[in-house]
């Protein structure tokens, strides 16, 4: 079968090509003789595809439009979508995932992306560094936020234990107290930086050493060579990993649900959080209704910022 | 989840179908003689006594998702140990088999996950629920109804305290689950905090607990054990409890969402607020984990924390607690706001098993396991093992009342004497009571919610769906 295709299109380059292939070059139609090749390669992906994609968006958008508990469904138009415009927690989860995904892309991104540069220069070390970024990345949500709880917690945690030894007080509690909730939630992330770090440490290997040495003939320091050449050659994997960044934050669920379950009084809520409410509450239809706006506030983020910095683009 | 035992259950079936062939042709030959040994099961109800079978049938084999052992559990097990023992009565007749459930103590996601299993026609044929869940499990059409099978057993029926179905039955009379507790809940104290704050007895009254905490308080140990979730909301329970009219709002309008207009609520309410202000709980005293109460009571910093008499075995007799807290330790029903007008949380059923069981045969091999477990060996068995009491009215003899857990005992002994009884907050309050209250009471407490904003946002969260 990948012979024919490969035949295919080596044939389509040829100037004696006929006809048929460079119909099936252009991808107008499949020839004849192919047909039954491209179906039985296609349908295991398209069964995967429409069993875990097409079927569940369908139940999404279907239900999204309904009351629905899993039981009872009845029709309500957008409904749901009103009455997610109107209800201020809804905002308040959207304005707190907006700060998560804010605190990501201005501290947690940066930070990542300076400690790769540093380290793809191999500094002494280098390697035990990169090991111990990376091992908060491999550790589940789940068990970074428990441990995180403890750290945070009022009566034997970490932090007020060092507050406590440099003067400072040391009876705070962060994750119940409106003022700073939010910003101990969002600080658990922060130093998550290993998937950061290794993806720009592989792209900072693949930049022609020989711009490197033109830059030291001119006399260019390291700093100057990394912030003119490094920096803007890495646009392309840092518009991916804000991507990836901000769409990570946008789905924030465990940790807010270990952590503080979204409270007090739903300062740290995220919208996953919210829809995953609404879901304990029975309220499946109003649940996929929040699904589709996360859905489509992610298609957003990605035209954005695929557009904003050129993804995809040769530098 | 279930595959492999419906695989196994679709084999019995043939095997079944064989085995009714080779006994009807047997029984054709023999079908004046009621002692032929048939293989057909006894009419439902209709208990088997020594548990005798036939060995040309297969046992009806049922699920159960609440059987599995647990090294953390008493609770699951003990259940697993009834299993087994029934298993061994009924052997050839009926088999409980243990099924995974994965979100075995969880809240709100056990919920949804019975929930769809239920929607699936999934549920197990038997798994242990609260209240509040058979409430929503019930609404799924799913759930055996048990009225039929206490009927046709009066004495079964009539071994129950009177009410100890009131938690589990339905709008009709329907009876959906079978409780298997029924417990008295009170307050422990640590009588050598007390004494070193000089206090020499348990507060009989509100005001008076209050003057003790800042007593204890002042002495540099916490004065309540509180987690922000559930040894809170039984002080909470208990302060609305002891008052007129409270029990009518936790029986009755904790399930509506109008909490800010009821007085004792109100009163409870800022009561709790005010300690909390006073700086007599522990202070990560919102976290809604339950070990950071136990924690400081167990480990002798705490003076007082509400709990049921579980709490004995679970963690007071735990190798982490602190050596010698049990000889320290009293329980007793809560103060009043008066001394004449003490209380205890009484609920039967916060345990109760709730069978997905449809077929005729599997239910009535339910409705067996349910008469098996409580009975009242069954039941002493769980006292002893789980420290929680049982729902059926069990005479023991002294042999046996000198096993029981003194403490838990006492309690039991005092509350017969309590002016007031009530149900716990979670008893009859909506699923969503429990994260509705997590997510409010660190706001409330720290001033950020007035007392009005507090319940009346506490109800309407509780009770309704966001978006409704």
């Amino acid at each position: 079968m990948s012979t024919s295709i490969d035949s295919a299109t080596a044939s389509s380059e040829a100037s004696s090509q006929t006809f048929e292939t460079r119909r099936f070059r252009a991808g107008r139609r499949i020839p004849h003789g192919h047909r039954i090749d491209v179906a039985i390669s296609l349908t295991p992906s398209l069964v995967v595809f429409g069993t875990f994609f097409v079927v569940p968006a369908i139940v999404l958008f279907v239900t999204a439009l309904a009351r629905w508990n899993g039981v009872s469904y009845s029709y309500v138009g957008l409904d749901n979508f009103a009455a997610i415009i109107h209800d201020d927690t809804f905002w308040k989860a959207a304005r707190n995932t907006l700060l998560y995904a804010a605190v990501g892309v201005f501290v947690q991104l940066p930070l990542g992306i300076v400690t790769g540069m540093i380290l793809a220069q191999q500094v002494r070390g280098w390697q035990a560094f990169r090991l111990v970024l990376f091992l908060p990345f491999v550790i589940s949500g789940a068990a970074y936020a428990l441990v995180f709880s403890m750290v945070y917690n009022t009566r034997y945690g970490l932090l007020n234990e060092l507050l406590g030894a440099v003067g400072l007080p040391s009876d705070h509690d962060w994750l119940f107290d409106s003022s700073t909730a939010l910003w101990a939630v969002a600080g658990t992330s922060v130093l998550v930086l290993g998937f950061i770090v290794i993806v720009v440490m592989a792209e900072c290997a693949s930049i022609d050493r020989s711009l490197y040495e033109a830059a030291a003939l001119d006399g260019a320091s390291t700093f100057q060579t990394q912030l003119h050449i490094t920096l803007p050659l890495l646009r392309n994997v840092i518009g991916t990993l804000v991507l990836i960044t901000v769409l990570g934050y946008l789905a924030l669920f465990d940790v807010v649900f270990i952590m503080t379950g979204g409270g007090p009084n739903d300062a740290t809520l995220s919208l996953v959080l919210y829809a995953f409410r609404a879901y304990t509450h029975g309220a499946w239809g109003y649940a996929n209704a929040v699904g589709i706006v996360i859905l489509g506030l992610g298609l957003l983020i990605i035209v954005s910022v695929r557009r904003a910095f050129r993804v995809g683009e040769r530098v | 989840m279930f595959t492999s035992k419906q695989s196994r259950s679709t084999a019995g079936r043939g095997a079944v179908v064989a085995g009714t062939l080779i006994a009807l042709s047997v029984g054709l030959s023999a079908c004046s003689s009621p002692e032929s040994g048939s293989s057909s099961a006894p009419a439902s109800g209709e208990s088997s006594g020594d548990g005798a079978a036939s060995s040309a049938s297969e046992p009806v084999v049922i699920t159960c998702a609440s059987c599995a052992d647990s090294p953390t559990d008493p609770f699951l097990s003990y259940n697993h140990q009834v299993m087994l023992d029934f298993n061994e009565k009924y052997k050839g007749k009926y088999e409980v088999q243990e099924v995974a459930n994965p979100l075995g103590s969880s809240g709100d996601e056990r919920l949804q996950y019975l929930t769809r299993l239920a929607q699936a026609g999934e549920l197990p044929d038997l798994v242990t629920v609260n209240p509040a869940e058979i409430a929503e499990l019930q609404t799924t059409g799913s759930l055996m109804d048990f009225k039929a099978s206490l009927d046709a057993d009066p004495d079964w029926a009539a071994s129950f305290f009177p009410g100890a179905f009131d938690a589990v039955d339905g709008a009709n009379g329907e009876v959906w689950a079978v409780p298997q507790t029924r417990d008295v809940i009170g307050i422990y104290y640590n009588k050598a905090i007390l004494a070193d704050a000089g206090i020499s007895e348990f507060p009989k009254t509100w005001d008076e607990l209050g003057a003790d905490c800042q007593k204890i308080a002042d002495s540099g140990k916490t004065c309540l054990a509180m987690d922000g979730n559930w040894t809170t909301l039984l002080t909470w329970a208990d302060l609305i409890g002891t008052q007129d009219g409270g029990a009518e709002f936790l029986t009755t309008g904790i399930s509506g969402d109008s909490y800010a207009n009821v007085p004792q609520v109100v009163k409870a309410t800022e009561t709790l607020r005010d300690w909390y202000e006073r700086g007599y709980f522990n202070s990560d005293s919102f976290t809604g984990d339950y070990q950071n109460a136990a924690t400081p009571f167990v480990h002798g910093d705490a003076a007082f924390i509400a709990n049921g008499p579980w709490m004995v075995p679970a963690d007071i007799k735990a190798d982490t607690a602190k050596a010698g807290l049990y000889d320290e330790l009293g329980y007793e029903p809560s103060p009043g706001w008066t001394a004449d007008g003490r209380g205890a949380i009484v609920v039967a059923g916060q345990g109760s098993l709730i069978s997905g069981a449809q077929s005729p045969e599997k239910q009535e091999a339910v409705t067996e396991f349910m008469k098996y477990y409580t009975s009242p060996d069954v039941m002493f068995g769980q006292t002893l093992a789980t420290g929680s009491y049982f729902p059926v009215d069990v005479t023991l003899t002294d042999e046996q009342i000198n096993q029981l857990e003194p403490l838990a005992l006492g309690l039991v002994t005092q509350a017969k004497d309590a002016t007031y009884s009530y149900p716990h907050a979670y008893f009859d309050s909506p699923a969503g009571f429990g994260a509705a209250w997590g997510n409010l009471w660190p706001a409330y407490a720290k001033g950020e919610l007035s007392t009005d904003e507090f319940l009346t946002q506490l109800g309407q969260d509780a009770a309704a769906s966001p978006g409704n």
